[in-house]
Parts: structure tokens; C-alpha cells; sequence
């Protein structure tokens, strides 16, 4: 089962590779999360002195953070099209008429859309520090009047490895709720569309809630990790929520969001009838 | 003979529309076995039904003489299949297309994706994507990818759509060379009878989702004789003679001055003795026969 689960795996990024827009989106990606960096700090009036240049982890923060936005795009697309557009193009009956179960087959998809999420994942990660390093400084903030240690170079670091861990499950969880919504119609036009819809009225309503009831969405621990990293990497102080903190809620919600959509895509993958 | 496809009371029932019903299909090993029936009668259906693509409502599908809910990785390893029209990814070429098969498939080796390429004429254009193929192109692309992995049964769902007269013979030569060399077994699934009649040689035709014939293609045929066709001189004479006699469902002079006479097989030497002891000369007596498809229409 393992290695027909990896063959499959290694097809699916076959069919990605070949797609030019996977490179778009991935320029899309790059170009994005570099001007973050670039215009966030000078709309926000950010100027450098001679003591006080950027942080490179503020420049990071605003970086990962745009970049992020628009890898959940990507992934959302991405994942939003992997079983509809196997049903659009009809190719959906070839594989299945391979010595594969639809368990294997569906095992394949969601191995996938992780892999990708990682990818995308790192690759954000990777341009926003390449350029937070190169055009900012590490080390401590200072009060550039009156020239004193705000922050330590260790406080920040510690919120950086901080940010970056809440957000890898919720961006995760984006890809799953594609893969629930590619099951739902046969169009991966429809699909995608549907995915996204689903995602902007989600991450729009959830905005109007309360804090704790927030804090229940998988949508709310992107901005807020970066939120408060960007508070400490300016300077400032912020806690972390203890109630977040406690129970590690950035893990729990996207996880149990994760154990629902699953089982119901497969559900609906498992009992549909192929006549694509 | 090992039955390698067995249908037992397959039925699809889509709300209150039976598309099929009670199915009991047997296809042999080694047989060119035509699947045959207007659009719309449930062939593909059925196709669907036992490559598990689609539930059935009821019934079960034997192949190799096991069940294939409970057998199918390794019944799959021994079935190609091409389901309506050929899907592809349009942005791959016929090879990455095909490279994608080859892992779903397993344990097939990457040379044999040039090689069944080449086999079904489209070697020179294995590396151009697949967007850019003409309509027959991407058919012979649907039947190389049924052939990939070498099966020793193929399912193909009319395998000669958008094809020309010289591609519709030379898949016909593929399917009849795999047969006659390697004992593939063919299930051809089509609505055009000549084509069928032309490469199978056993048959089931489907009509509103019932099972109407299945047999080898020459008991059909045999079955499709309904009458002589007589050249006898006086014809005037022969036709007076023929009218009165018993058995004899009808007798008409065609175009050509021959006697068409409808009758059994059993009564041709009995009317040719008859007409001779007349004094009729009989220079030609024929078989009539229907086509296949005024055969299917009849039933």
C-alpha cells in the first residue's frame, strides 16, 4: 500500500511540475512576499537611521506573513483542483481502472497537498528571510533616542520559532478544506471558486467574532502569530494568549479541522460514482 | 475454456430508470468479444458497473474466476481499460501522460511506454503534448494507455470513435495481432455492428439494458439466414411453384431477377429438389441473409 501511495504521490507532482502556472504562482509567491518586505515598512513611515536599521525579523514577519496569504491562495487552488480536475478532464476513471484503491488513491491526494504545503511553506519562508537577512540587521532593538536595549536579540528569535510553528497547521488545514471542496462538484472551475469563496467569507466572518470564538477557527492563528511577532520585533511587548498557549489550541483546532474534513471528503470520494 | 469475465444479474437502476438489468454476460479467455448495442442501452454502464466505477444496484462481476470487490489490486494488474472517451492531461505529452499510468500501474517498465506508443502509430509523436493531437491521435492515445501494462484482458468502450478508415483497421490489426500472439481478450464495446462483425468472434448485444444474444459470432450469423436467393429460369414459373408450398413465409422477384424466398434453413434442399422436379433450372441458390443490424433490429 505504501509504495503504491508513493508511485501515486510521485505522478501527482509529475501533473504539478508540468502546469505553468504552478511556476506563476510561485513567482507570484516571490514577488509578493519580497515587496511586503519592501513597501510594508515604508507605508508604515518605518525609516532607517544610522543607529536604528531594520530588523531583519520585522522585515521576515511582514514578509512571511503577505507571502503566507498568497501561498494559501496557491495551496487553496492547488488543492481545490486535485480530485475535481481529475473528474473534469475524466481522468479520474484511468487511474481508478489501475490496480489502486480509492483509499490509496485519496491517501495519494492528501500526501500531496502536505507535500505541497511544506513546499510552499519553506519557499516563503526561504525568500522572506533570504531578503530580511540580507537587507536588515539581527541583534537586539534599540530606543533610537535614548539608546538603550528594547528588546533582546533572544526574545525575538524565541517569537520568530514561535510564529513560524503556529502557522504551518492552519496554512495545512487550508489545503484540506481544498480537498473537501474538490469533492463536492465534478468542475474544477466551480471547485476552486467554491474553495475560495468558502475561504475569504470564512477568514472575512470570523474577523467580526469574538476573541475566544476566534480562536475555535483554524483561520485566526496565521495573523495572529505574525501580529505578535511583528509587535516584538518593533520593540514593543505583547503576550501570547495563555488560553492558546495552555492548550495549544494552534495545534488542537487545525488538527481536529483537519479530522473533519478528511473523512468526509474520503466519504464522498469513497461512495461517488465515477461517470466523468 | 476459463471464463476470465463473469457477470452475474448485474443491474443499475439510476432512480426509477433501469439502465441495466439482470446482466449475465461470459466472456472466455481468448475471445474477441463484441459488446454491442445502440447509444443509450447501457454499455458503458455496464463497463463502468464491472470495472467498479460505478455501484450496481445489484448483481457481481467475476474476473479470472474470482470476485473482483474483494480481489481487485491484483485483478487490475491483469486489466487494461479505455471507459468512453480517452481522458489525458492536455498539458503532458503522450509519454508523461502515459509515465503517469505506468506508476498508478506498478511494476511496468519505462521502455514499454515508447514501445506501445509505436504500436499504436503514435511514435513520432510521443513527446508533443497532447493538447496539440488531432482527435484519432488522442483515441490511439486512450487504447496505448488500456495497453500499457501489458493486461491479459482489455475493456475498450468504442475504440474506433474519430478515427479514420486507415486508423479504424490498424487498431483493428493491433487488437487481432494481441489476440492471436499474446491471448489477450478482448471486451469491445461499440454501436457499430460491421465493425464489430469485422473483429470479434463472439458477441453480446444489449438492447434497453436487457441481454437479448450472446454467442459466438458465427451461430449469429448462422441465425441471420432467413430465406434463399434463386435464380431459376422460367422465374415466372418457379414463383407460381413456390407460393402454394408449406413453410414458405413469403417469395418476391428482387431487382436483379433473382427469387428471394423467406423461409428456414431446413426447407433450402427440400425446395431445390422440389423446383428441379418441375422442370425449373436452377443456375444459383443462395443463402439470404440479414445484416447484423437488421439481425439486432428484429430481436
Amino acid at each position: 500500500m505504501i509504495g503504491r501511495v508513493r508511485r501515486l504521490v510521485a505522478g501527482e507532482f509529475l501533473k504539478l511540475y508540468a502546469q505553468p502556472f504552478f511556476y506563476f504562482a510561485l513567482v507570484l509567491v516571490f514577488v509578493l512576499t519580497l515587496m511586503a518586505e519592501l513597501l510594508v515598512p515604508i507605508f508604515r513611515g518605518q525609516k532607517e537611521t544610522l543607529w536604528r536599521s531594520y530588523h531583519s525579523l520585522q522585515l521576515f514577519a511582514y514578509g512571511f506573513k503577505w507571502g503566507l496569504q498568497v501561498a494559501t491562495f496557491v495551496l487553496l487552488i492547488f488543492s481545490g483542483m486535485l480530485f475535481a480536475g481529475e473528474f473534469d478532464r475524466g481522468t479520474i476513471k484511468n487511474l481508478l481502472t489501475r490496480p489502486i484503491t480509492r483509499l490509496e488513491f485519496f491517501l495519494a491526494k492528501c500526501v500531496t497537498v502536505t507535500t505541497l504545503a511544506a513546499l510552499l511553506y519553506v519557499f516563503v519562508f526561504f525568500v522572506s528571510m533570504t531578503y530580511a537577512l540580507w537587507r536588515g540587521d539581527l541583534g537586539p532593538v534599540w530606543d533610537d533616542t535614548q539608546f538603550i536595549i528594547m528588546r533582546s536579540h533572544e526574545e525575538i528569535v524565541a517569537h520568530a520559532r514561535k510564529a513560524f510553528v503556529i502557522t504551518f497547521l492552519p496554512f495545512l488545514a487550508v489545503g484540506f478544506l481544498g480537498i473537501l471542496v474538490s469533492n463536492l462538484t465534478e468542475s474544477s472551475g466551480y471547485a476552486v471558486a467554491i474553495a475560495l469563496l468558502v475561504f475569504i467569507f470564512g477568514s472575512l466572518v470570523s474577523g467580526w467574532l469574538s476573541d475566544r470564538t476566534q480562536q475555535k477557527i483554524f483561520l485566526y492563528y496565521g495573523s495572529y502569530a505574525f501580529d505578535k511577532l511583528l509587535v516584538w520585533s518593533e520593540g514593543g511587548t505583547t503576550r501570547w494568549n495563555p488560553d492558546i498557549d495552555a492548550r495549544r489550541l494552534y495545534v488542537s483546532v487545525p488538527l481536529l479541522t483537519i479530522a473533519a474534513f478528511v473523512p468526509s471528503a474520503f466519504g464522498i470520494f469513497r461512495w461517488r460514482n465515477i461517470s466523468a | 475454456m476459463v471464463a476470465v469475465l463473469q457477470t452475474e444479474g448485474l443491474t443499475k437502476q439510476f432512480g426509477r430508470i433501469k439502465a441495466v438489468q439482470d446482466l449475465n454476460l461470459e466472456v472466455q479467455e481468448g475471445d474477441l468479444y463484441g459488446f454491442l448495442g445502440p447509444n443509450g442501452s447501457g454499455k458503458t454502464t455496464s463497463m463502468r458497473m464491472i470495472l467498479r466505477l460505478i455501484r450496481p444496484t445489484a448483481g457481481r462481476v467475476l474476473m479470472f474466476g474470482l470476485e473482483v470487490g474483494a480481489n481487485f489490486i491484483g485483478i487490475m494488474q491483469k486489466v487494461g481499460a479505455l471507459v468512453e472517451l480517452p481522458a489525458y492531461y492536455p498539458y503532458l505529452s503522450a509519454v508523461q501522460n502515459l509515465e503517469i499510468l505506468r506508476l498508478a500501474s506498478g511494476g511496468v517498465a519505462a521502455s514499454r511506454i515508447p514501445e506501445i506508443l509505436e504500436v499504436v502509430g503514435l511514435g513520432t509523436r510521443m513527446h508533443d503534448r497532447v493538447r496539440a493531437y488531432s482527435q484519432g491521435m488522442r483515441q490511439r492515445l486512450g487504447i496505448a494507455m488500456a495497453l500499457l501494462a501489458k493486461p491479459r484482458l482489455v475493456f475498450l468502450d468504442e475504440p474506433t470513435n474519430g478515427l479514420d478508415p486507415e486508423g479504424i483497421n490498424h487498431i483493428r490489426e493491433v487488437i487481432q495481432e494481441l489476440n492471436r500472439k499474446d491471448g489477450v481478450t478482448f471486451v469491445i464495446s461499440s454501436h457499430l455492428l460491421h465493425e464489430v462483425e469485422l473483429t470479434c468472434n463472439r458477441i453480446g448485444m444489449i438492447k434497453q439494458g436487457k441481454l437479448i444474444v450472446q454467442d459466438r459470432l458465427d451461430a449469429i450469423i448462422s441465425r441471420t439466414v432467413d430465406g434463399l436467393r434463386i435464380a431459376g429460369d422460367p422465374a415466372a414459373k418457379a414463383i407460381a411453384l413456390l407460393k402454394g408450398r408449406d413453410g414458405i413465409r413469403d417469395v418476391r422477384e428482387e431487382a436483379d431477377g433473382r427469387i428471394r424466398v423467406d423461409c428456414d434453413a431446413s426447407r433450402f434442399a427440400e425446395l431445390n429438389a422440389f423446383l428441379v422436379g418441375n422442370g425449373v433450372t436452377v443456375s444459383e441458390l443462395t443463402p439470404a441473409r440479414k445484416t447484423l443490424e437488421e439481425f439486432f433490429l428484429s430481436q
